[in-house]
């Protein structure tokens, strides 16, 4: 009896043993192959361009080509390796066998970075420079603020106010919206999963059922209805409508309430508190993380937002910043490249700064809708 | 609770409020019945009011504009007067899109085609993020930053990154002269050319998309379980089928959803051609559904407009009920 016990011990830390080496076998052996060719490719691309961007520095294309030719060179000594080596690991303990995979991994990972903030890098570069060189060279030649004097001057001239004036727009149409579209949508959301009344699920139904109109069918009917409102000549078409709620947020804060017990409403108000008093001193600070984060993505998005605003502001001193940058870098615009950047820069910067500080916050968001869809 | 909840509900719906001493006694609910009663219609009164923007907002700025493109869809209305001073058309616009060789059928069609060919980033999306979140999906130093730094493009203005975009594809820009700098003659009009707009413009879709894929696919990883991969090794599979047999349906929940929500948002795609081209592009081969919709608007066209969206509509409906059957499906 009890050797069979010992036996049985064995075997689970046997088990557990196993579990880490599979986990590794599955990683490093499944994307060998595929992280090399990646890497060479990227690092094939990344040598034209240093080829033909910066001639004199052909020595760091050379090296990148030999990167490349060498990484696919390396693919079946390494792949055999790697093989022999998961093979070996059954009978002898070895350093972190994790190691090779996670240099590999973490090179393609680099690698793929460095492509997705090309742009930005571009962009920010190519603000520094004069508008003659902006496609002609990678690192400015001559390092210059003309782009962001230009871009001051042509702002000034599309509206009234120029940059400055756009950028107060933007926040108009996005802080005021933000803060009451959650308290109204917080309040709803509270309605729908706490309270018992007459029609509750019927009128969430009809809520949930406009989720799915899309907005092209709507969008011209309300431009029309926010003319005969008066409203387009302001920035209140994009404001006013967005007051009264928003059904994915409250979709959102509903599941949140359902979370927290009805016990703790139920002693709120044998203490003798109100609705209202249960909401804001009891279930509001229980929800504040969620709050907080439609606060942030609410905040992105009406900051973002361009086709809103291009149907329903008619007015050009009431453009927001995606609208500005649109105008000055249109198709009839004159505007002179780098400057056309450099606005596009200054609209990014409020997003930069969020997303900065409440990145963790965003990106749980987004893993939460995961699992929970 | 849920249920209970409907079911009460509906009771009391279909009850008058003096019937509600009959209604069922519900969990905790009070015997005493004028008290619950009170309670009750306090409750409703409260939970209306709460609501109340919601619904009011709701009929205002939805349910109107929503009749109203409905009915518009058989008038011909310009958008400046009311919808009822405008003459009423009968089925003019529909056969204006579903005419085999009008102007505007001939173009709506090609706006379609257009949007589906905007849609082929998506399985490219999906393929590139499983691959990224694979690797992502591991105990390693930094691997944090890469998932922020992925998925940066697509949080960032799409006006500001389209407009990059765009001197960095435009006919002298970057890319082309990079070509000529190799001694390419002639540079690609990756902005005018069919074939170059609909790579350009998927390409600025994958680069925007494929971190929230990314990320999508590393929260379903967790639900992977290491003992089923376990056995699987004891039977003897290799690492390319555990992948394929065993992390890839553990990943079918996810793929459905980010596949189907991004078809539905893909089929209203509007900025990134529209800002991309600075319109519709060079003989419209950057106009989408939307944007056709759009340039109604300055045409003064809203019945075409109104009818060209609900063809839309029709299409974001069938994959929607298409989701619904499925999710119903594996709910079962």
């Amino acid at each position: 009896m009890e050797n069979q016990e010992y036996m049985n011990e064995q075997a689970s830390a046997q088990a557990q043993k196993n579990k880490k080496k599979l986990f590794d076998y599955v990683l490093v052996r499944s994307l060998y192959i595929a992280i090399t060719v990646l890497l060479a490719i990227f690092s094939i691309v990344t040598a034209i361009c240093i080829f033909a961007l910066i001639p004199s520095a052909w020595w760091m294309g050379l090296a990148l080509l030999v990167v490349a030719i060498a990484a696919v060179g390396l693919i079946f000594p390494v792949y055999s390796y790697i093989k022999e080596r998961i093979a070996r690991e059954g009978t002898k303990k070895r350093g972190n066998p994790q190691l090779v995979g996670n240099v590999i991994v973490t090179i393609v990972l680099a690698l793929g970075s460095v492509l997705m903030l090309f742009p930005f890098l571009w962009m920010v570069l190519a603000t520094l420079k004069p508008h003659t060189e902006v496609f002609t060279t990678f690192f400015p030649h001559k390092w210059t603020l003309e782009a962001y004097k230009v871009m001051w001057e042509s702002a000034n001239y599309l509206m009234k106010g120029g940059m400055v004036r756009g950028f107060a727009n933007s926040l108009l149409t996005t802080v005021p919206v933000v803060v009451v579209q959650i308290v109204v949508s917080a309040f709803a959301a509270y309605a729908f999963a706490k309270l018992r009344f007459i029609g509750k699920n019927v009128i969430f139904l009809i809520l949930l059922a406009t989720m799915m109109i899309p907005f092209a069918v709507i969008m011209l009917p309300q431009a029309w209805l926010y003319g005969q409102m008066h409203l387009t000549q302001g920035p209140l078409a994009v404001i006013i409508p967005k007051f009264f709620g928003s059904i994915g947020t409250v979709f959102f804060l509903r599941q949140f309430f359902y979370s927290i017990p009805d016990s703790i409403t139920e002693a709120a108000r044998l203490d003798g508190a109100g609705y209202t008093r249960t909401f804001l001193s009891v279930l509001f600070p229980l929800v504040m993380p969620a709050i907080a984060t439609q606060a942030i993505l609410s905040f992105i998005g009406n900051w973002n937002d361009f086709l809103g605003p291009l149907l329903f502001i008619d007015n050009k001193n009431w453009y927001t910043l995606p609208l500005l940058v649109n105008s000055l870098g249109g198709d009839a615009g004159t505007t002179e490249i780098p400057s056309v950047l450099a606005a596009s820069l200054i609209s990014l910067v409020p997003i930069i700064i969020v997303f900065a500080i409440f990145q963790k916050k965003i990106i749980g968001s987004i893993v939460f809708s995961a699992v929970k869809g | 609770m849920q249920t209970i909840d409907i079911e009460a509900n509906t009771m009391e719906a279909a009850t008058s409020m003096d019937d509600m001493q009959v209604a069922p006694e519900k969990k905790g609910r009070k015997p005493n019945h004028s008290l619950s009663h009170t309670l009750q219609r306090k409750e409703t009164l409260i939970g209306w009011l709460y609501i109340s923007p919601m619904v009011i907002g709701l009929l205002v700025f939805t349910a109107i504009p929503f009749i109203m493109s409905l009915i518009a869809m058989f008038y011909d209305w310009d958008g400046i007067h009311g919808l009822f001073e405008s003459a009423f058309v009968g089925g003019k616009w529909f056969q204006s899109i579903f005419d085999t060789h009008g102007m505007n059928s001939e173009m709506y069609w090609k706006a379609m085609g257009n949007t589906l060919i905007f849609a082929i980033q998506l399985p490219i999306c999906l393929v590139i993020g499983f691959f990224l979140a694979i690797a992502m999906n591991r105990d390693m130093k930094g691997v944090q930053v890469f998932r922020v730094i992925y998925y940066i493009p697509g949080v960032m203005s799409v006006v500001a990154v389209s407009i990059v975009w765009r001197n960095i594809f435009k006919e002298d820009g970057t890319i082309n002269q990079l070509l000529f700098n190799m001694g390419v003659k002639e540079g690609i009009g990756w902005l005018t050319e069919n074939a170059g707009v609909a790579f350009t413009v998927n390409l600025l879709l994958v680069w925007k998309g494929v971190g929230y894929s990314t990320l999508m696919f590393i929260a379903g990883l967790q639900s992977v379980s290491p003992d089923q991969i376990e056995a699987a090794k004891i039977d003897g599979a290799n690492s390319w089928v555990i992948l394929m047999k065993i992390t890839l349906p553990a990943l079918y929940p996810t793929i459905f959803y980010l596949f189907v929500t991004g078809l539905i948002g893909a089929l209203q795609m509007f900025n990134e051609p529209y800002i991309l081209l600075g319109g519709y592009g060079t003989g419209n081969n950057g106009m989408t559904a939307v944007s056709f919709v759009y340039r109604c608007k300055d045409a003064g066209n809203y019945g075409l407009a109104s009818v060209g969206a609900w063809v839309l509509a029709f299409f974001i409906f069938i994959v929607t009920a298409i989701q619904m059957y499925f999710d119903r499906k594996r709910e079962d």
